[in-house]
């Protein structure tokens, strides 16, 4: 598989660079408008030409499919975290994993925002967590006391005994009283409410 | 399509049929919300029809059945025993309804709901 990709990226490497090659090329004047024309009348008007340039577009269509399924296929194979039973397999997308990680984080009062990612390799379960923070909070008892539960949960929700990574990054800290500009504010009580005209006489 | 031959004739039992009774069963599981909807299945939620998508049924030479079903379980509960009881309840529900064979049952939690 990965002979295959190799050659792929080596085969688009080489056909772009041709591509903008002749592109610079063109734009240089180092190719000759006649040549040009003259490439294309006959691509276009010489029967063999024509199938030699048609079936090198259908090569390309098809190894670029062939690429991009190897490519996305590969993706989604490790896009989960997969165990077996007697009755099959059981396989846990790695968005359902954030989504555990954001639900288990996101109602602690220390969190305004979170965002996780996730990721397994060989290595085991890395959670990557980009945090807002509310200010006031002690971060290296905070940031202990997420990993630890966040580990916990997550091999015990699972049930797998990998090894869980968690790395936190507190992207921003926000102190109260930016937290209340950003609050939409309600007009005071004790104000008077402008009263409304004609109010009470609705239609009968 | 699923074909069973008695005296009378053949009995073919549409692969749809057989993603209905998985629908179902997985419904009934406690702590399992439902098969997976993603965008796909809220399109078909909205035109009024039913999402199958997320559930594949293929049947081999030996007419045993292989399923791959795509689910949301709700937060909290542990995973591996809500994916054992939803193999359970599909592989009860399909043999109980078509007296079919199965043979694998691939659960796929995609999501995780509520909490």
């Amino acid at each position: 598989m990965r002979f295959f990709s190799t050659i792929g990226v080596l085969f688009y490497t080489l056909v772009l660079s041709m591509l903008g090659g002749l592109i610079i090329g063109f734009t240089l004047h180092l190719l000759k408008l006649d040549q040009v024309i003259f490439l294309l009348t006959s691509s276009y008007t010489d029967i063999n030409l024509r199938i030699v340039v048609g079936l090198t577009g259908v090569l390309l269509i098809f190894i670029s499919t062939s690429f991009a399924q190897l490519i996305l296929g590969r993706f989604q194979k490790e896009r989960t975290i997969a165990f077996t039973n007697p009755s099959g397999q059981v396989s846990v997308s790695l968005s359902a994993v954030e989504d555990l990680v954001q639900r288990l984080t996101a109602h602690l009062p220390e969190v305004k925002e979170v965002r996780p990612d996730v990721i397994v390799n060989k290595k085991g379960i890395h959670v990557d967590l980009r945090i807002v923070l509310r200010s006031e909070v002690n971060i290296p008892d905070f940031t202990l006391r997420v990993q630890e539960m966040i580990k916990g949960r997550v091999q015990d929700i699972l049930g797998v005994e990998e090894d869980v990574n968690v790395r936190i990054h507190i992207s921003k800290i926000i102190s109260k009283k930016d937290e209340k500009k950003r609050e939409p504010t309600e007009p005071p009580s004790d104000l008077e409410q402008p009263s409304i005209p004609f109010k009470g006489y609705g239609r009968a | 399509m699923e074909d069973t031959k008695n005296d009378l004739g053949t009995i073919r039992i549409h692969n749809h049929v057989i993603a209905a009774l998985t629908s179902i069963a997985v419904s009934e599981v406690d702590g399992v919300v439902g098969i997976y909807k993603g965008i796909r299945g809220s399109l078909f939620n909205f035109l009024g029809k039913q999402n199958t998508g997320a559930i594949k049924v293929e049947t081999d030479k030996n007419n045993e059945i292989k399923l791959d079903v795509a689910i949301t379980v709700k937060y909290g509960v542990h995973i591996p025993e809500a994916a054992r009881r939803v193999q359970e309840s599909i592989q009860n529900a399909i043999e109980k309804s078509t007296d079919l064979n199965i043979k694998e049952i691939n659960v796929n939690v995609h999501e995780i709901q509520g909490g």
